[in-house]
């Protein structure tokens, strides 16, 4: 079998650990502020690079990173192209970060539809901002292909695609036939491995290829919905905090205040 | 023989001693000196195959800093016991070579020299005495190693022992020989070497002239050979140190110390060390400087945890590696590029082979060892390099310093999960930031606050504390704040040199507008890294650190402490400040100021113990043991009723340890500027 | 919306508990009334039947559906089946794992839009209106669908499980769909004297535990105070403890009585997973976000104060 061609879809979103108190809407434009924090690599999507760099690693799976995003904004492709995925393509157009889910599905169903031979779409489960957590599914329903969603392992066996997914509590391993769209969960055997500095190095260098969002003949879908309010809530819970000389008092006092508010 | 009492003080050379045995004595004296240069040459050989060094500068400073460490034995003296044994037995062959050379000036160059008053008072009295102090200097080493069995000196050789022996051999025979003259030629001066005369009283009732005569030139023979042999083997044992101590102090890097090597990511093929190929010739030098005396093991805090580093061992095991393997990297450095590879493909790697990862891991950079090394091994221009091979090349890097790089990354401050801004801790303060000043080097100090006020708030009070003193004095300052990005330190000490770089370059626009104000900090690593290492990058700041600064306040009147606080306090000298900076008495002339009462812990100031989060390892999931236990244990000892320091990761450290020692046990963790606070209001 | 066509709640019926099923029946039933549509409600367990009988008590078309893999494959394709059959404008789930997956393939598939994650439904005007957190819970979104079917999936506790009347009959029917995916292996939850999403007490720990020994602990205060043990997505990635334990926007929604959070910064995602209950914070920083969202904080080091507690907490119970 010749080495199966994997593309991940990478989305760089605002920085996910980014304090409550320097978040802010922008209420013209229902979207976070600009310049609120810096757009970065999300946690997700960095998990979905590292399952198909550990199928690189397997069967020498040639890895493709795809992003829509906002032509300036590069991070993702960037940090991919260090960790050495065989190609970068950025769909460049502004103000990605909030495209409804159907248009960037279509989008990519338009990308994915010049390159060649792909055998497995792998994503994240949702991208850590809007949370919306339906691109992938978008697009396999729009290629038609099968879906696992929430997978933690992938593997090949000769030719057959095996996955281990979370199922209802639990976990399923089952065999995923080719074409297929994966989207990945968190797990502690998916952190991002770090970049050889000469990678590093290298990145900056290599070319990411472009394609424009008005080339790839998209915008034929209607939004599905309307934004019709973004707010931050106002925060009213006022904390008491226990007081004790030490840990033994203030653990005393703790359980006579959940006495008192019978929840022990 | 009688008549020389109108006659000049002096002696005959090579009495007793017929021609045969002279001749004995140049032949055996030139193979000695041939194969201690044949010994000399191997070991050359061995340093040409480093890559450059540039250590050449500065001949006037680097000779001045032998002379002063050969006579005035200051590294050696640090253990007192040792240095001044070794202060004995330095001296000691010392003057007696000097007595050699004089004789061969005398007897060889035909140079009178050795008479009248200088031959009393230098060639016999002198050097009788300190024939003495060698005997005794060598008798105490073997004592400390035989007898007492010192711990740092670790397992003894069959070759410690010979030597040993040869030396108070060579020594002792060199009485007998003063002794058997003094006795046999009746020598009018022979009060003038009173050992050799005590020995002569003896030897006297025992034989005759004749047979004195006799027993003389045999034992000059052994005396000659001995001596000659042991000359020979000086290159091939500890011995060698003779040569490699004064050679290797004079290669010494010079100006502020611990600053690791820069590295030019545009241009450099190797960016860590990964084979010994990638060793500088000084590198390699130190390997063979060391004589495994142990100071460094002795005083390293992770060794005293248990953990399995041990400087001394780096060295030597190193050391090992490129002699076993010497003739390969000989030809590997003469061959092209592309065949280097080939021949050197079967080598363990460095780091993780030769030194195992844990042992480079395990190093928190506290200097202690470089500090200790009588013969100026620099450990640290070992260890990092090595764990820049791990963390660039080989991405083994602890738990937690993934996690600290990914920060460093995506936030450029070192700390996962921080929520504090920059800006946070000094809101309500009422300062002015950098970005708000017209003209900055009209400032008197600018306020770089370090990432640390990020990852708690007991550190921000710290800052907060700083910034009221400033107040007070009416120093005109700014904060750098939300400017800041990490000084790079967690990064370059965990082998992430290429990160390092990065947020060292990010800060250079901010810190070159600066000019001559200086740059304050209450951080010893980012002073460290703003003060000396960003000159690499060619960004020359002057910098000062806030014990420093809240000193000069004091002594010139600008902060009037009035209320003494009457209590005992332990200062623990953060290693940053203490050994890198070199600066251990401006925190306590603060103190003091404050009225404060120093107890001082038995590891202190210069000899400071590590609070163990240096080395990056505050990031550690797992850090080295607890360090940090072991040093508040000692702190609590001293029986002071605050415990006080100068840096905020030392301070986490402190309060951690005290903690666990004393669990709510009021022994209060500060700051310098939180106690000076206390005193001023 | 006009007052052709039905609310559907989907739910599975798995077990004894379709608490979800029944919320989001709750759900069809409110939205429904304010639409003038009918409520119809499915059941996709394994098996279907419980759930299916459970909705028939509120006196509402209940069916139980069988044949198919009980994977995320077939259940569209049942789903978008039913969506036909009766016309379904709204589709209500509950937004587990697999909810949350059904919503969007669903929706593309019968032509409609999925939402995740609401926490309210409004009709306002005729429209039907989602509320969602977004930005890991940093903010609120409302939003309109414009097509339908809307397929909306519900946290937890957005809606009361439907109550039970006597009376109503379950259809069984039979749906049998191949699904693309082969199952290889199933591997069951472990399992738990409690559920997570069930508990009435969490001890939830995050970042600033430190490492695996530190989550023994903090399962033995869970079990003195007669609770389950969870965790921050952070302590999931570090490895220290098992993902089924992970709360969180992408984890589990729990809604205990009493929630402690033990080293979690609260600056996450964490928090949305906490649809109610009084919380508990211990942290060393009292500056943590974790003190803006907890009714009860306690600062310190938690290698002292979670010993303590479970000291403290034995003790009045008289053990």
């Amino acid at each position: 079998m010749s080495a199966p061609h994997v593309v991940v879809l990478l989305k760089d979103i605002l920085d996910p650990e980014l304090p409550g108190s320097r978040f802010r809407i922008d209420p013209g434009r229902l979207e976070p502020a600009e310049g609120v924090g810096s757009a970065i690599l999300g946690p997700f999507e960095r998990s979905a690079l590292e399952l198909a760099l550990k199928l690189k690693d397997a069967v020498g799976a040639r890895v493709t990173a795809l992003s829509v995003g906002d032509p300036g904004v590069l991070d993702g492709l960037r940090k991919a192209l260090a960790v050495r995925v065989d190609a970068a393509i950025q769909v460049g157009l502004k103000g990605a970060a909030n495209l409804p889910p159907e248009a960037t599905a279509e989008l990519l169903v338009a990308a994915l539809g010049r390159l060649v031979d792909v055998d497995l779409v792998v994503a994240g489960r949702q991208a850590g901002d809007w949370d919306h957590g339906q691109v992938a599914y978008l697009l396999a329903e729009a290629l038609g292909w099968p879906c696992v969603g929430l997978v933690r392992r992938a593997r090949y066996e000769g030719d057959e695609l095996q996955v281990l997914h979370d199922h209802a509590g639990g976990q399923r391993l089952v065999s995923v036939p080719s074409p297929a769209v994966l989207t990945v969960t968190n797990d502690d055997a998916l952190l991002l491995r770090m970049a050889r500095v000469s990678d590093l190095m290298a990145a900056q260098r290599r070319p990411i290829e472009r394609f424009e969002a008005s080339e790839l003949g998209s915008g034929s879908s209607t939004p599905g919905f309307k934004i019709a309010d973004l707010w931050v809530p106002a925060r009213t819970s006022v904390c008491e905090f226990i007081p004790g000389e030490g840990p033994e008092e203030q653990a005393v006092n703790a359980v006579r205040r959940l006495q008192e508010m019978r929840l022990l | 023989m009688g008549v020389l009492l109108a006659a000049e003080p002096t002696r005959q050379i090579q009495w007793g001693v017929n021609a045969a045995m002279v001749d004995f004595m140049y032949a055996s004296m030139t193979v000695a000196l041939l194969v201690f240069s044949y010994g000399v040459w191997r070991r050359i050989r061995v340093w040409r195959l480093g890559r450059p060094a540039a250590r050449f500068d500065h001949p006037l400073e680097r000779g001045l800093g032998v002379l002063r460490e050969i006579l005035g034995h200051t590294r050696l003296v640090r253990d007192r016991a040792a240095g001044i044994v070794h202060w004995l037995v330095f001296f000691g062959i010392a003057v007696l070579f000097m007595a050699t050379v004089v004789v061969f000036i005398q007897h060889d160059l035909g140079i009178g020299i050795m008479r009248g008053a200088f031959y009393l008072y230098f060639e016999s009295l002198t050097v009788d005495v300190f024939g003495v102090f060698a005997i005794v200097g060598v008798a105490a080493f073997v004592v400390r190693r035989y007898v007492i069995r010192v711990g740092r000196l670790g397992p003894s050789e069959p070759a410690d022992a010979l030597l040993a022996a040869a030396l108070l051999l060579i020594l002792c025979t060199g009485y007998l020989l003063q002794g058997s003259r003094i006795a046999a030629t009746h020598d009018p001066w022979g009060l003038w070497s009173p050992a050799g005369y005590l020995v002569s009283l003896l030897l006297g009732r025992l034989w005759s002239p004749a047979q004195l005569e006799l027993v003389h030139g045999w034992v000059w023979t052994f005396h000659v050979a001995l001596w000659h042999t042991v000359l020979a083997v000086i290159p091939f044992t500890r011995l060698f140190h003779l040569v490699m101590a004064p050679v290797n102090l004079y290669f010494r890097a010079l100006g502020a110390p611990g600053v690791p090597a820069a590295i030019d990511f545009e241009s450099e093929a190797a960016i860590g060390l990964a084979s010994a190929l990638d060793l500088s010739w000084k590198q390699l030098m130190d390997l063979d400087a060391c004589v495994a005396c142990g100071r460094c093991e002795a005083v390293c805090p992770a060794f005293a945890e248990g953990k399995p580093l041990s400087p001394r061992s780096v060295v030597l095991d190193l050391r090992q590696h490129v002699r076993e393997n010497s003739r390969v990297l000989r030809r590997a450095r003469r061959a092209a590029p592309g065949e280097r590879e080939s021949l050197t493909q079967g080598l363990p790697r460095l780091a993780g082979g030769v030194i195992k990862e844990e042992a480079i891991w395990a190093c928190t950079t506290c200097r202690a060892c470089e500090d200790a090394c009588p013969v100026g091994v620099e450990h640290l221009s070992l260890i990092l390099p090595l764990r820049r091979d791990l963390a660039m090349e080989q991405m083994r890097v602890p738990d937690g310093v993934r996690e600290m790089v990914v920060s460093l990354e995506d936030r450029q401050q070192p700390f996962r999960g921080a929520s504090a801004a920059r800006a946070d801790w000094y809101q309500d303060l009422g300062v002015r930031q950098l970005s708000d000043v017209a003209d900055p080097s009209q400032l008197e100090v600018v306020y770089w606050a370090g990432c640390a006020v990020l990852s708690s708030p007991r550190v921000a009070s710290v800052a907060r504390a700083v910034v009221k003193l400033l107040q007070a004095a009416e120093v005109d300052f700014a904060v750098v704040g939300a400017q800041e990005v990490c000084c790079g330190d967690p990064a370059r000490r965990s082998g992430n040199e290429f990160h390092y770089d990065q947020l060292a370059r990010q800060n250079r626009p901010t810190l070159a507008s600066i000019g001559d104000a200086r740059v304050l900090t209450h951080c010893p690593h980012c002073l460290q890294a703003l003060g000396a290492e960003y000159r690499q990058m060619g960004l020359v700041l002057k910098s000062v650190h806030h014990t420093e600064l809240i000193q000069e306040l004091i002594d010139s009147g600008r902060l009037h402490l009035t209320r003494p606080l009457a209590s005992t306090v332990t200062f623990h000298d953060p290693c940053y400040l203490s050994r890198y900076r070199g600066q251990t008495q401006a925190p306590r002339e603060a103190l003091a100021a404050g009225g404060l009462r120093l107890l001082e812990m038995a590891r202190s100031g210069r000899d400071s113990f590590c609070c163990g989060s240096g080395g990056s390892h505050a990031f550690f999931r797992d850090p080295v043991g607890r360090i940090n236990r072991n040093r508040a244990e000692q702190a609590l000892k001293t029986g002071a009723e605050t415990v006080c320091t100068a840096c905020p990761f030392c301070l986490t450290m402190m309060e951690e340890g005290v903690e666990v020692a004393r669990p709510g046990g009021g022994v209060p963790v500060r700051d310098v500027a939180e106690l000076v606070l206390e005193a001023l209001i | 919306m006009s007052g052709i066509g039905t609310v559907l709640a989907v739910g599975w019926g798995d077990g004894a508990s379709d608490r979800p099923g029944a919320e989001a029946l709750g759900g069809a039933l409110a939205v429904a009334a304010k639409l003038g549509l009918t409520a119809v409600y499915a059941s996709l367990g394994d098996p279907p039947e419980p759930g299916a009988e459970a909705a028939a008590a509120s006196g509402v078309r209940a069916l139980a559906v069988r044949g198919g893999a009980g994977d995320a494959e077939s259940l569209t394709a049942q789903i978008v089946a039913l969506v036909e059959e009766f016309a379904a404008v709204v589709v209500l789930i509950a937004a587990d794992d697999r909810g949350r997956q059904l919503a969007p393939r669903v929706a593309a598939r019968a032509g409609g839009v999925g939402v995740n994650n609401a926490t309210a439904l409004e009709v306002i005007e005729g429209s039907l209106h989602v509320t969602r957190p977004v930005f890991g819970g940093k903010a609120m979104c409302r939003l309109v669908p414009l097509r339908v079917p809307a397929v909306v999936s519900l946290r937890s506790r957005t809606f009361e499980p439907a109550p039970g009347a006597p009376g109503g009959s379950v259809e069984v029917r039979s749906m049998p769909v191949q699904s693309r995916v082969r199952l290889i292996e199933n591997i069951p939850p472990v399992l738990e004297e409690e559920h997570l999403e069930d508990a009435r007490v969490v001890v939830s720990g995050g970042r600033g535990m430190g490492d695996a020994e530190a989550f023994a602990a903090l399962e033995e205060l869970a079990g003195a105070l007669g609770g389950v043990l969870g965790a921050s997505l952070a302590a999931v990635d570090q490895g220290w403890v098992s993902p089924s334990r992970q709360v969180g926007l992408t984890g589990k929604v729990v809604s205990p009585e009493l929630y402690v959070a033990v080293g979690i910064s609260g600056a996450s995602q964490h928090l949305a997973g906490l649809a109610s209950g009084v919380v508990l914070a211990i942290n060393k920083d009292a500056k943590a976000p974790i003190f803006e969202s907890a009714q009860l904080g306690l600062i310190g080091d938690a290698k002292l104060l979670v010993p303590a507690l479970i000291s403290a907490v034995r003790a009045t119970r008289g053990g």
